[in-house]
């Protein structure tokens, strides 16, 4: 078997419950573990949106995984881009597709990185009692250092494997810390009375919480990595089944959401997050604050490997993309060797560009990496999703939506985080109009569906007509 | 399109309104062992929903796997 597949897909052979805990590590990353505690920790209910997102991403899923997986069985895509290429036969589109593929993953691998961080610095401040910037700097190096060999070394197989330990770790983690916070406060009146502002949401940010997870819930699944777990699926029956579960999954987010909120009454973990200044430690300080050392150390072990793991998982699907959908287009008798081979290295140089984003956001907002990503991918949404049921869309309509999609969020990421002429970093990811503050990546969907809806309805049907002579060829 | 498929995709409709009713959740009163409603209601449905897609996946089998044998003749 092609030698890049393999690697990357583990030879389409996992079994449903390997494929369930694989897609679970996916899904479930530092962005669970401890971006939106800090979210929660620093603003309240606004990033409680991550629960129901989680609950309408997995219905888009049904919606769309299982008819992907059917047509890249029967045709032997590997990646989306494969069967866009195929779909819209357009080099252009799947190349664009490959290329905002592995754009949209980079902030997302950062906060993997961010979530890597934390676990390491917090680990370090226990071992050192210094909570210093250097901690963090050297936290940061180290752990960027290990998600480069590990991806390199293991491929997919290595990461599944990593990925059940990580998630039995977690779950005990979750369960246990939870239980012995709230038997030591005495419930979650405690920590609501510090921060009564955070029982509800203050109703102007109503649009904003519904576009966040509206929007989340569209872009999860167009990701690369979340393609290339519902591709590794071993039926339909049992992709559909295990999707149907990993909203269980979700129930730990929400847990580990309102530790965000427990932080308050707990001093010790307090004075902790007060050291690193950062909402980012809310969940390893209050570990640290709760368990018994040997099993704080694991828990935050696992936190680490629960952004190491998905980092790999994400640079594995870039490297995978560069090589198969872009590089291999312009050179197609790459062999097998050169292509995982370039494969590997692409996925190392993507890491380091990630790590340029760990520093575009503070590590408080470090969950705006991920709805940054966010913004980007949502724009495969009618070529990825919405055409594997329909003919509608025209190949030129759909990269013109899709590249003003691109250019209409990235625009507005920029000018939604301008204060007084300074770009303050990526704090925010929603954009004040008319109608509230709403996410940008449902505004840059919103045009790019209206842009590809209106050109498609008026460029022609082009016929596929088998005549004896050779035709025009036809441009991609 | 079947019968089936209309009520497999209404199913995945409630699953999704179901998270989308925010204003509906926003208040803090009942409290669930300190907790406002904003917070365990939606927790709630989070789980509530994944019986909801379960019953979507079990009726889509049948496209896999009919079990009458009038079905055969469809069978991909």
């Amino acid at each position: 078997m092609n030698k890049i597949a393999e690697w990357a897909l583990a030879g389409r052979r996992l079994g449903t419950f390997l494929a369930f805990l694989l897609v679970g590590a996916d899904l479930y990353t530092a962005y669970t573990f401890v971006a939106v505690p800090s979210g929660v920790f620093a603003k309240g209910a606004l990033y409680f949106f991550a629960v129901p997102y989680v609950g309408v991403t997995f219905a888009i899923a049904l919606a769309f995984a299982p008819k992907l997986w059917e047509l890249s069985r029967k045709n032997g895509y590997v990646t989306g881009s494969d069967f866009i290429k195929d779909k819209f036969q357009s080099k252009t589109l799947s190349i664009l597709t490959a290329i905002t593929g592995i754009v949209a993953l980079l902030p997302y691998i950062a906060l993997q990185i961010v979530g890597m961080q934390a676990a390491l610095a917090t680990m370090l401040y226990y071992a050192i009692g210094s909570a210093s910037h250097t901690v963090e700097e050297v936290s940061l190096v180290i752990a960027f250092l290990i998600l480069a060999a590990f991806t390199f070394t293991s491929g997919l197989r290595g990461a599944t494997l990593t990925a059940v330990f990580k998630d039995i770790l977690i779950w005990i983690t979750v369960v246990v810390t939870i239980v012995v916070t709230l038997v030591t406060i005495g419930g979650f009146q405690t920590a609501f009375s510090k921060v009564p502002a955070y029982a509800t949401l203050p109703p102007k940010l109503l649009p904003g919480y519904m576009t966040l997870v509206l929007g989340s819930a569209l872009a999860l699944y167009l990701y690369p990595h979340a393609v290339n777990g519902v591709l590794s699926a071993e039926s339909k029956h049992k992709l559909r089944v295990s999707t149907s579960l990993l909203p269980l999954y979700g129930l730990g987010l929400a847990l580990l959401a309102l530790f965000g909120i427990l932080v308050y009454a707990v001093p010790s973990a307090l004075s902790i997050v007060k050291h690193f200044g950062s909402g980012i430690y809310a969940v390893p300080a209050l570990i640290t604050a709760t368990l018994p050392p040997w099993l704080a150390g694991i828990a935050l072990l696992g936190i680490f490997i629960g952004g190491l793991v998905p980092a790999a998982i994400m640079a594995i699907a870039q490297g995978n993309l560069l090589t198969r959908n872009i590089i291999k287009e312009f050179k197609p008798n790459l062999s097998e060797k050169a292509e995982s081979d370039i494969a590997k290295w692409a996925s190392a140089v993507f890491k380091f560009i990630a790590l340029g984003f760990v520093f575009t956001v503070s590590s408080t907002y470090a969950i705006q990496l991920q709805l940054l990503g966010g913004i980007l991918i949502l724009q495969l949404l009618p070529t990825l999703f919405l055409s594997l049921y329909t003919n509608y869309f025209k190949k030129e309509a759909s990269i013109v939506g899709l590249l003003l999609g691109l250019f209409l969020g990235v625009f507005m990421a920029f000018e939604t985080n301008v204060v007084k002429g300074h770009f303050t970093g990526f704090n925010s990811s929603l954009f004040d109009t008319p109608i509230g503050s709403l996410y940008i990546g449902v505004i840059a969907l919103a045009a790019n569906l209206l842009v590809s809806a209106a050109l498609s309805a008026v460029i022609p049907r082009r016929e596929v007509v088998q005549l004896p002579q050779p035709q025009n060829k036809q441009s991609s | 399109m079947k019968g089936r498929h209309v009520a497999a995709l209404i199913l995945l409709l409630i699953g999704i309104v179901a998270n989308l009713l925010t204003p509906l959740y926003n208040t803090s009163k009942p409290m669930l062992g300190g907790l406002p409603f904003f917070y365990w209601s939606q927790t709630l449905v989070l789980f509530l929903v994944t019986f909801v897609y379960l019953g979507f996946s079990y009726i889509m089998r049948e496209d896999e796997q009919p079990t009458s044998t009038q079905n055969k003749g469809e069978q991909k």
